[in-house]
């Protein structure tokens, strides 16, 4: 508890130490008169005759006071502006420049455009009525020569390359447009935010952007193969939209398919359970996710299993993604930056996973200056620090973020012998250190940790855990080589008692380590090619934990499970070629050889017969690290593009992955005590085909984003319980299990809106999944054989967002969504045995709970928007079900003393309010 | 019952609705054969009772009567068995005995020639009952906000001479309960006092089936022995303890298949945790159709070696939770009101300390369907 009461405390000391009023542009002038900017700009324009120059967005209207008589204008614009770090300058003919990264230079020359789109290249100083246009188009530019005149090839051409960079943070920013006007030439810099381009030597004016940021326009003369590295700003003082992409044109210009990239703007306006901000419940939202239920700590794509899903942050493996019995995510959403979701094509520098891939990266600690932020909502708190290490000057940073709740604590506070005696807590946190050593070199450092304990009145006890840390360091040779080393350890564990009946009392744990080298090579000989070469070695060590009597009044014998450990090693190489301006292909392979190693007692078994206990002939001991079953297996990829203009493309994509670790569970959502498995003698590695195809098309100038993505996939070798499979004192696993297949099929269809006043967006998918449990090898079947529906199958779903910015400082949200019930196996008759009513049951999944429906709203405002202020603090309002539905979770039946009762189980069935306070140093842009 | 604890956890932390009861529509439902037989080595006769399945949304009792049911045992002898009652067919009294180390067998040819059998299995010796008692104690219940005084019973065995057995325990009470009140008099304008008959039915005693069994193995355990299987809870919420509650205990010493199929359907009918349901499937018993395998057949034919116990207990010195009876004092008036319209019905009238009213029938009527008033010959005074 002592952890918790720090945190308060922490929070009350921010809060009373911001009485420190935010700052004002007053200064203590000599009265005469008292201005608001715009109307001074215009008075001293029309008396002087002068322009002045600024961006209406850097420099909103403000109030000052004149309090001298005569004050030369020059140092009273030096006075008002300096402090926020504008240069104030001007040119031979007396025009005032006020902006934050332009300072008129000795033998500058400059350009005025009228407007963007309607470039007109204006000679210097002659034209004194140029004035920049109301709206906030950036229109400055700033000129440069690259190379000598004499140095220039006579034929053939230069290169021009370099990094784009967030001015900030220095962090490069990927997927940012480079537009060359001249040969009108869209670049975009790769994952690194490089850029290349080749150029005949000329003078050309290029306009660098990324969403989010200001644009930032160039005149250069190129002569030279040269670098060119272009900052950044981001946009002060823009209201955050729900932004999916990181720039719209690269849905329609890449090759991936499947692919989202989500940043934490987006988290943060969307409404969600308690106040709390969940990556993974955006994520629910995307076309092709899904879940059983509300509270399931897992989910499901494209019709696969929760399993089949992997989560990394910061490359740390993470296994169970959930808080509180999935109603929370183990993430502290402050803490990150954004999250890559691979939900098809997974790029063969992943492997092991058949179904999706996300990989999270937490947010790097601010390298200017110390910064905090936190939060207060109904059931947890949360804090974020960071800072630069050392001083200012350094590159490096760190960043440390805690969360936890105080479910204990309000659980004591009910009045019910059952609740207040349980108890429910977590914990999750992270630190992550970053030391930029050279221009070549980073080094990141991170480490992660969460945790679940729960208590429950009868008789059970629980705790769960997921640490880890892991060591990246790129390197960058040059500008066609960069590398990154990988080193990460990962451990997921958990305990469980139960002392629900005394004599019968047990406890058992299980542990799953999981430890990575990963070492990738990019090349980029040139625009056309980006290539990946790269090997990359997991290491899996899972150890059952003996199933041991709990205390003296236990009669339960203990169980020795054997442990497992398996080695992946994997080789993987990739390019991405774009053929032309129009066509483009991205191929992968990786070759992995899997080891499934000792010590291990294998089982053999009597061909053709039930995998039992009966049926067993015979046994082989295999010692520490012998070599038991091994496979080598291909992943493979190929995607390909083809743009028909550039608004619209059509993309389609094949993929072999395969799989090495599964799941235990029979039961339909996932549970944090469920045990994995390696595939061994007798489960072989499970594989999976996926086959898509997709049309993209941009409308309004990019501002609406639309795709159909079709996809058919089939997965072989899945792991299906036998009914009524006893997992817990399972020692030989392969008697509980048959390898069945999934076939799934689907379409997804989305539009999107990026940006305006409303934005969001909207899809919809019907896909359908269907098991077939019949055990190649042993010819074991569930269901007769016959085919049913996946536990996940939903063939409709309907999503959609929509967010509205009512002003600067309030936004509205909201979210509904739709999808069919899932399957469920309904009972058909009763009968009666030992006085006892009994259930008969249907096929299985061979009926649908009620379709599930929901929407939520939620408000948020921001404090004001003041670019200079202590601390900033935004309420947050939201409603989850606000239509108070209750969505069935599951059908129960219940024997009420002879009578069977059928019960619809809804969770979260009524309109939950919360109000979240969130509270951070510095203004609310950071 | 245990009651649902993630459900109440959300139900008030999160002041939401959790469960709501629903009925199933279900159209196509298909009657599907329930055969149910135990073959002990108590003494005879033993019974195999066949029924239909009924629809989910009602249970029906649907016998099946007019089957050729046989007992076989592995000496060669068989035996048919006589319907008594619709459906429920029997051996006859001088017929088979169920002996120790015999193996036996069903065989059920229905009037539409369906035949159905049952494995042969192995009537094993029987595990002894060390003792049987109970314990007073306070449980949580879905329906009372403070937890329920009561009776929890418990069963002990003793050490055995087997490695692993297979235990499955009915169970079957009889309490003696008392009226709410001994009658005064009957009022039908006047008071009546000759009410002797009424003497009789102040004391009864009623007798049925506990409607849960429990299962229990010693195949993961240290040592062989069941110490303080909990059966039911009998609590304060009704007249079963008011003032003396008898309980017989069988004990079903049975094979490892009969224990995993009764474990199983155990597990199905208290299933609590729905957070984390299993998948429900139709547990398969060991008789099956001759021509088709794969048909449905619910039901098992369980045989095994019985033992019985019965324990008293006493009335419990807790509050007890029953209705109680409501005594209207204006009993005068409100039958002459009555008698305005006609025909009143008579009034029963108690007499408790200061107070006289009248009562429901009930209150001072201890009879009910299936009780008696006579005295079992079991019973210990």
């Amino acid at each position: 508890m002592n952890y918790r009461f720090f945190l308060l405390y922490i929070y009350i000391l921010f809060l009373t130490i911001n009485v420190v009023k935010s700052q004002e542009n007053k200064k203590k002038y000599i009265k005469t008169g008292q201005y608001s900017w715009e109307n001074f700009v215009n008075k001293i324009e029309n008396q002087f005759g002068i322009n002045i120059f600024y961006n209406p967005d850097s420099i909103t209207d403000f109030e000052f006071t004149l309090n001298q008589d005569s004050v030369e204008l020059y140092s009273l614009l030096n006075d008002l502006f300096k402090k926020f770090n504008f240069n104030v300058s001007s040119d031979l003919n007396n025009n005032i420049f006020i902006f934050k990264h332009f300072k008129i230079q000795n033998q500058q020359t400059f350009i005025v455009y009228k407007n963007k789109n309607d470039a007109k290249i204006k000679k210097t100083g002659t034209d004194n009525d140029n004035k920049f246009l109301e709206n906030y188009k950036d229109l400055i530019t700033d000129y440069k020569v690259i190379g000598l005149k004499k140095n220039k090839p006579v034929n053939g051409k230069v290169e021009l390359s370099g990094y784009i960079l967030n001015s900030d943070d220095k962090t490069t920013i990927p997927q940012a447009r480079i537009k060359i006007e001249e040969t009108n030439q869209n670049i975009i810099t790769n994952f690194d935010g490089f850029y290349r381009v080749s150029l005949k030597p000329a003078s050309y004016t290029i306009t660098a952007s990324s969403l989010g940021m200001e644009d930032e326009k160039y005149k250069l003369t190129v002569y030279e193969d040269g670098e060119f590295n272009i900052e950044l700003n981001t946009k002060a003082f823009l209201i955050d939209e729900a932004v999916i992409t990181a720039n719209y044109k690269n849905k329609v210009k890449s090759t991936l398919m499947g692919f989202e990239k989500i940043d934490a703007k987006s988290i943060k306006k969307l409404p969600v359970v308690l106040g709390e901000q969940d990556i993974v419940k955006v994520a629910l939202m995307l076309p092709g996710v899904q879940t059983v239920g509300e509270v399931s700590s897992g989910f499901n794509v494209r019709g696969s299993p929760a399993d089949q899903n992997m989560f990394y942050i910061n490359s740390v493996p993470i296994y169970n993604t959930s808080h509180l019995f999935g109603l929370y995510t183990t993430f502290n959403s402050d803490a990150i930056n954004g999250y890559s979701f691979y939900k098809s094509n997974v790029p063969v520098e992943y492997g092991g996973h058949l179904s999706s891939i996300f990989e999270i990266d937490s947010k790097v600690g601010n390298k200017n200056k110390f910064s905090s932020r936190g939060g207060i909502s109904p059931l947890s708190s949360r804090i974020l620090i960071e800072g630069p290490i050392l001083n200012d000057s350094s590159q490096n940073s760190f960043l440390i973020s805690l969360r936890s709740t105080y479910s204990d604590w309000l659980l004591n506070q009910i009045d019910n012998v059952n609740i207040n005696h349980s108890s429910a807590s977590f914990y999750d946190g992270l630190i992550d250190f970053t030391f930029n050593i050279n221009e070549k070199n980073n080094i990141d450092i991170f480490f992660y940790g969460s945790e679940d304990e729960a208590n429950l009145a009868f008789g059970l006890y629980n705790k769960y855990r997921n640490i880890g840390g892991s060591i990246n360091w790129m390197h960058i040779y040059n500008e066609e080589f960069m590398s990154e080393l990988n080193i990460v350890k990962g451990q997921y564990n958990y305990d469980i008692e139960n002392f629900d009946i005394p004599y019968l009392g047990y406890s058992n744990s299980f542990y799953l380590k999981h430890d990575e080298l990963k070492f990738k090579l990019h090349y980029n000989p040139n625009e056309n090619h980006d290539l990946l070469f790269g090997i990359n070695t997991k290491l899996y060590q899972i150890e059952y934990g003996d199933l041991l009597p709990l205390n003296n009044e236990s009669y339960i014998k203990s169980v020795d499970f054997e442990s497992e450990k398996a080695s992946v090693s994997s080789v993987f190489l990739s390019d991405r070629w774009d053929v032309n301006e129009s066509f483009g292909i991205e191929a992968g392979l990786r070759a992995s050889y899997y080891a499934f190693l000792g010590p291990k007692t294998v089982y053999s078994y009597k061909a053709n017969m039930k995998r039992d206990y009966s049926n067993i002939m015979d046994s082989t001991r295999f010692s520490k690290n012998d070599i038991v079953s091994d496979d080598i297996n291909i992943d493979f990829r190929l995607s390909a593009k083809y743009e028909l203009n550039s608004n619209f493309s059509i993309k389609a994509s094949y993929n072999i992955l395969h799989q090495y670790i599964s799941m235990l569970s029979n039961t339909v959502s996932v549970s944090p005590t469920n045990k994995w498995k390696l595939s061994d003698s007798h489960l072989k590695p499970l594989k999976g085909q996926q086959l898509s195809f997709g049309l993209y098309n941009l409308f309004e100038k990019g501002k609406i984003e639309t795709s159909v993505e079709m996809y058919y996939k089939t997965v072989q070798n899945q792991y299906e319980y036998k009914d009524g499979a006893e997992l817990l004192y399972s020692r030989l696993p392969e008697t509980d299990i048959i390898q069945g297949d999934i076939n799934a099929y689907g379409i997804e269809v989305m539009i999107k809106k990026n940006e305006g006043q409303l934005n969001g967006w909207l899809n919809y998918t019907y896909s359908r999944s269907m098991v077939k449990a019949i055990d190649n090898y042993t010819g074991e079947m569930n269901n007769n054989g016959m085919k049913y529906p996946a536990n996940f199958d939903k063939p409709h779903a309907f999503n959609l967002v929509l967010n509205y910015k009512l002003s600067k400082r309030i936004s509205l949200s909201t979210n509904l969504v739709y999808s069919s019930g899932r399957p469920v196996t309904y009972p058909t008759s009763i009968y009666r045995l030992n006085n006892v009513e009994i259930i008969g049951f249907s096929e299985r999944n061979e009926y649908r709970l009620p379709d599930y429906f929901r929407m939520d709203l939620s408000i948020n405002i921001e404090g004001n928007l003041k670019k200079h202020k202590f601390s900033h603090s935004t309420w947050a309002f939201g409603v989850y079900n606000l239509t108070s539905r209750k969505n069935p979770y599951s059908i129960m039946f219940q024997n009420e003393d002879g009578v069977i009762k059928g019960y619809k189980i809804s969770i979260l069935g009524k309109m939950i309010p919360s109000i979240t306070y969130n509270i951070k140093l510095g203004h609310y842009e950071n | 019952m245990k009651t649902n604890i993630f459900c109440i956890i959300f139900i008030f932390v999160f002041f939401v609705g959790c469960k709501e009861e629903f009925t199933l529509d279900l159209q196509n439902y298909n009657p599907v054969i329930v055969i149910n037989g135990y073959m002990t080595d108590d003494i005879g006769p033993y019974e195999v009772n066949i029924s239909l399945s009924s629809a989910v949304n009602q249970y029906k009792y649907i016998p099946y009567s007019g089957c050729s049911v046989f007992i076989m045992d592995d000496q060669g002898n068989e035996e048919m068995l006589y319907e008594v009652e619709s459906g429920v067919y029997r051996t006859s009294e001088l017929g088979m005995q169920g002996i120790p180390g015999n193996c036996y067998s069903l065989y059920i040819e229905t009037p539409e020639g369906n035949k159905y059998k049952s494995d042969f299995q192995k009537l094993s010796k029987a595990v002894e009952i060390d003792s049987v008692y109970a314990k007073l104690n306070y449980e949580l219940v879905e329906y009372y906000p403070f937890e329920l005084p009561g009776y929890q019973f418990y069963v002990n065995t003793p050490k055995s001479e087997n490695e692993n057995d297979y235990l499955l325990w009915r169970m079957e009470e009889t309490y003696e309960y008392t009226a709410n009140y001994h009658l005064y008099a009957i009022y039908n304008g006047q008071l009546n006092f000759d009410i002797r008959e009424y003497d009789d039915y102040y004391r009864c005693w009623m007798t049925q089936n506990v409607n849960y069994f429990y299962t229990a193995t010693t195949e993961k355990l240290t040592e062989p022995r069941i110490n303080k299987q909990p059966l039911h809870f009998v609590g304060t919420d009704s007249k079963r303890l008011q003032v003396k509650y008898s309980l017989l205990l069988k004990q079903y010493s049975i094979n490892k298949n009969a224990y995993n199929y009764w474990k199983n359907i155990e597990k199905q009918y208290s299933e609590e945790n729905f957070l984390v349901a299993n998948q429900p499937y139709n547990i398969k018993g060991n008789i099956e159709n001759v021509d088709d395998p794969n048909e449905i057949v619910f039901g098992y034919f369980t045989v095994g070696a019985v033992r019985q116990k019965r324990i008293f207990v006493d009335s419990p010195d807790v509050p007890f939770y029953y209705m109680f009876c409501s005594i209207n004092e204006d009993y005068k008036e409100a039958y002459a009101m009555l008698a305005k319209r006609g025909n009143p019905h008579p009034f029963y009238i108690v007499r408790v300390g200061e107070v006289e009213g009248a009562v429901a029938e009930g209150c001072i009527d201890c009879r009910k369907e299936n009780s008696t008033i006579n005295k079992p010959d079991f019973w210990t005074d």
